[in-house]
């Protein structure tokens, strides 16, 4: 948890230097746009080299998918009907702005 | 977005499954830890850049406690009635549900205070909310909004989740979803214990 807060100090701290640079905002971007990609592989690789979380995943695998995506929803559902209220005094954008992917 | 997602994933543990030597599993911690060091850097370098962000976070108040609060309630709700559905009792499965994606910690808890059986399912159930959340996230920042995207990830919006977080939707989005995961992060270890004793 602490290396979590530490990377992120570090990151804002660097920002506030780079705050007039573009190209090394720009760059600092694509490197966290690489790293998401070697992240999922990684997380994927450690699923996949455990034996016992792959058999484990087939045996439970329909009780915890419903677990899992029902707490998803529960949440989706709360967070969702209270965004108007929750967003309602961020200036600039509306609470159900459309966004990139 | 979620092609990339997907493509990766399933990569990985094709990877892992056929093609990782043996030697090779121990560093993948640490692998994992340097890659999300470097993105937690990238994220920061974007937060520092940008003044209005901070000010926006102010603007918002208190508000930003009702987040959490919600995606905690809306994880044990939701749990409790996929346990009514598949049968387990009440108690299990809000347990389960308050582990908010933090598959390691939540496992071991339960595995620990009540029995291991419940607890290789918390820790299947958060490890399938993790991954289902990088599916959702962009999905959801697309299609319902961009606080909603904060909702699948639960306790890993502060480390894992994050940085898709922060490419699908904004910064100020980032900002919201860091201070929802270190919260429910805070919480996991008090609720997890106290709903399993129910």
């Amino acid at each position: 948890m602490e290396l979590v807060f530490l990377s992120l100090l570090a990151g804002f701290a660097i920002g506030r230097f780079w705050r007039d640079s573009p190209q090394k905002i720009k760059l600092a971007g694509k490197v966290s746009s690489g790293g998401l990609v070697i992240l999922l592989l990684l997380m994927g690789a450690r699923l996949g080299s455990d034996r016992e979380v792959l058999s484990g995943l087939l045996k439970m695998g329909w009780q915890a998918a419903a677990l899992a995506a029902l707490s998803i929803a529960g949440s989706v559902i709360l967070l969702q009907a209270a965004s108007g209220y929750i967003l309602k005094r961020m200036s600039g954008q509306d609470a159900k702005n459309k966004v990139k992917v | 977005m979620i092609i990339i997602v997907l493509l990766s994933i399933t990569a990985g543990i094709l990877i892992g499954h056929l093609a990782m030597p043996a030697e090779w599993v121990c560093a993948l911690d640490k692998l994992s830890t340097i890659a999300l060091c470097l993105l937690l850097t990238g994220i920061g370098i974007d937060l520092g850049c940008r003044k209005e962000v901070f000010q926006r976070l102010k603007d918002m108040g208190w508000r930003i406690a009702l987040v959490p609060l919600l995606v905690a309630g809306g994880s044990i709700g939701g749990a409790w009635l996929a346990g009514v559905l598949i049968g387990l009792p009440a108690r299990e499965a809000t347990a389960i549900g308050a582990g908010f994606g933090w598959y390691s910690l939540s496992g071991v808890l339960i595995a620990k205070i009540y029995n291991v059986e419940t607890g290789a399912l918390a820790f299947l159930t958060n490890v399938m909310r993790e991954l289902m959340s990088f599916i959702l996230i962009p999905l959801l920042a697309a299609k319902m909004g961009r606080l909603a995207a904060i909702a699948p990830g639960g306790a890993t919006t502060m480390d894992t989740t994050l940085p898709l977080i922060a490419r699908a939707t904004d910064s100020d989005t980032a900002v919201i979803a860091l201070v929802n995961g270190t919260a429910l992060s805070a919480l996991v270890p008090f609720l997890v214990p106290l709903l399993i004793n129910l």
